[in-house]
């Protein structure tokens, strides 16, 4: 064994990344959230941009929220700060059974 | 794929043609309705279990250690057979400041024996599905791939669900329902109400792969002995309300951190940053050296407390683990997966005892659950530390505040000068009375020791 290697610091990566090391099944054209602008635009706090662990919601040069959906993780934080913390504009539901994330580990 | 279900006459509800009837529909092949499918399914009652996921495991995740008693009662001797990693030996409490870390350890080789402490570290996407197939291999029916949106409702009484597929409608004398933490049913139903972001928790982990004998000498394990580190406040989660951890298993490091999801947006800070400055902390960092990160995922845990617990029973319909609310928050168990398994053991005991006797699943009858919950460890350590949510928020300075101010406190005593040691020892004292004050620092600890009595 190289000992050496396990001596050295871990390697950052992005995020973006990191995501891309868990399994997903897509369900393609079948996106299980959709956000309504009308109400995130009025929405102050905006809590799903810093609660959700992949970041599938961020602001473009606009300062409108932009959501994607095929890396969602689905725990269930984004819907939850939004119905209590922002303006309900994120409506949420399990993906089709059998697709989403896919835990090989957990 | 069509599976077509077979049709049943059950001998307590009137025969109706021409639908899927069951004994039991759980909805959820996570601990808790497998747990309940494998107990209701050697009784021989006709059970069908729904599971969201491509296999049961698949959604599943956790920070954590199997705390393995009902396991063991369920499958006696299970870890021969059972796909778990480590058994825990070694169980490490720490505080983080800045660049310093305070902690104590437990250490117990005498654990390395059967039963184990009954402590294991899985990894969820292969122990649950090894379990729901004991639950299958008992005659438990499961259905992989089907989301149920809702449930049956038939004279104002819970009749079943409705898996999203074909043939997906299902009748059943009683369902259960342990689909986790979110627990969609119970809220489009009104079994709960909408969550307190306050009250749960939302854990992100890495699992972070290193070579088994790596593993062994970074953390002083001999063979299948492995090693559970907690971390409450302080530097590991940025001063918020949660706490950080690392296990062991085989060839990998679960390392995670674990925040109030009113935290996170009220300091508008994202779980990967607090992950990341964990990782990156000089007392972890060596821990993870040359580590390849496998896999990354999150989890929510709810932190209800036992005066906001969803309604758990009502007529013919129960709800379990997760689902239920019932966890163990105390910062030094930290207990789930092993009280989603007692609450299936009992829900299913609570069914077969009114089976028995030949009384309906009726709301009153099948409060029998609720009893059995309060009279076994699963309800009385739930209400133990109830108190822990509210606990966090009257009090954040025994997360942004203290860890700081103790692992300080220790850096002034540990720090070699030719100051004399009596003059250090005032010095430390001083410092405590003037940044806390003594009153306010016994009113604390008093206030903390009542959270956790």
């Amino acid at each position: 064994m190289d000992v050496q290697r396990f001596l050295k610091p871990m390697q950052e990566i992005s995020l973006d990344d990191k995501v891309g090391k868990t399994q997903f099944k897509i369900d393609s054209g079948h996106p299980h959230m959709k956000i309504d602008p009308s109400l995130c635009v009025s929405c102050s706090d905006k809590p799903c941009l810093y609660v959700c662990p992949v970041r599938n919601f961020r602001l473009d040069e606009a300062g409108k929220i932009v959501m994607s959906w095929e890396g969602c993780i689905e725990c269930g934080g984004a819907i939850v700060a939004c119905q209590r913390l922002g303006r309900r504009g994120l409506t949420w539901e399990y993906p089709r059974g059998g697709f989403g994330v896919r835990h090989i580990r957990g | 794929m069509r599976h077509v279900l077979p049709h049943r006459n059950s001998s307590f509800v009137p025969h109706v043609a021409e639908e899927n009837r069951f004994d039991v529909v759980i909805v959820g092949a996570g601990p808790a309705g497998a747990a309940a499918a494998l107990v209701l399914a050697r009784a021989g009652l006709q059970v069908l279990v729904f599971e969201r996921g491509e296999f049961p495991g698949s959604k599943n995740l956790f920070g954590g250690i199997l705390y393995s008693t009902i396991v063991h009662r369920l499958l006696p001797g299970f870890w021969e057979s059972a796909p778990v990693e480590r058994h825990v030996t070694r169980r490490k409490f720490s505080m983080l400041g800045q660049e310093k870390e305070l902690a104590f350890e437990f250490n117990c080789p005498a654990f390395n024996q059967p039963p184990y402490n009954h402590s294991f570290t899985v990894l969820r996407s292969q122990f649950d599905r090894w379990f729901a197939a004991q639950a299958e291999a008992a005659g438990a029916m499961l259905f992989n791939e089907t989301v149920v949106d809702s449930l049956i409702f038939r004279e104002g009484r819970v009749d079943g669900a409705i898996g999203r597929r074909e043939d997906g409608e299902v009748h059943a004398d009683v369902t259960l329902v342990a689909e986790g933490c979110n627990s969609m049913l119970a809220l489009r139903h009104g079994f709960r109400k909408e969550f307190e972001p306050h009250r749960l928790q939302l854990a992100v982990k890495e699992m972070i792969g290193l070579p088994r004998e790596v593993i062994d000498d970074r953390f002083q394990l001999v063979g299948d002995e492995g090693a559970a580190i907690e971390y409450l406040g302080g530097d590991a989660v940025q001063g918020l309300f949660g706490g950080a951890f690392i296990y062991t298993e085989k060839e990998s490091l679960s390392v995670g951190v674990s925040c109030s999801l009113h935290d996170l947006a009220a300091r508008k800070v994202t779980p990967h940053e607090v992950l990341e400055h964990f990782k990156k902390h000089p007392c972890v960092q060596p821990l993870l050296r040359g580590g390849e990160i496998l896999e990354y995922s999150g989890h929510m845990i709810p932190e209800f407390g036992r005066e906001t617990l969803p309604r758990i029973a009502g007529d013919g319909v129960l709800f379990l683990g997760d689902s239920a609310g019932l966890v163990n928050l105390s910062p030094f168990y930290h207990e789930g997966t092993n009280l989603a398994m007692a609450s299936g053991v009992l829900a299913a005991e609570t069914v077969l005892a009114l089976k028995r006797a030949g009384k309906p699943m009726t709301a009153e009858n099948l409060s029998a659950y609720t009893r059995r919950l309060a009279e076994s460890f699963v309800l009385k350590d739930v209400s133990k530390y109830r108190r822990i949510p509210d606990f966090g928020v009257t009090h954040p300075q025994f997360f942004d505040r203290y860890p700081y101010l103790l692992t300080d406190l220790a850096k002034d005593f540990f720090t070699v000068s030719e100051t004399p040691k009596g003059e250090i020892e005032k010095a430390i004292f001083r410092r405590l009375r003037e940044e806390v004050g003594l009153f306010r620092l016994v009113r604390d600890l008093f206030a903390a020791a009542r959270a956790l009595r």
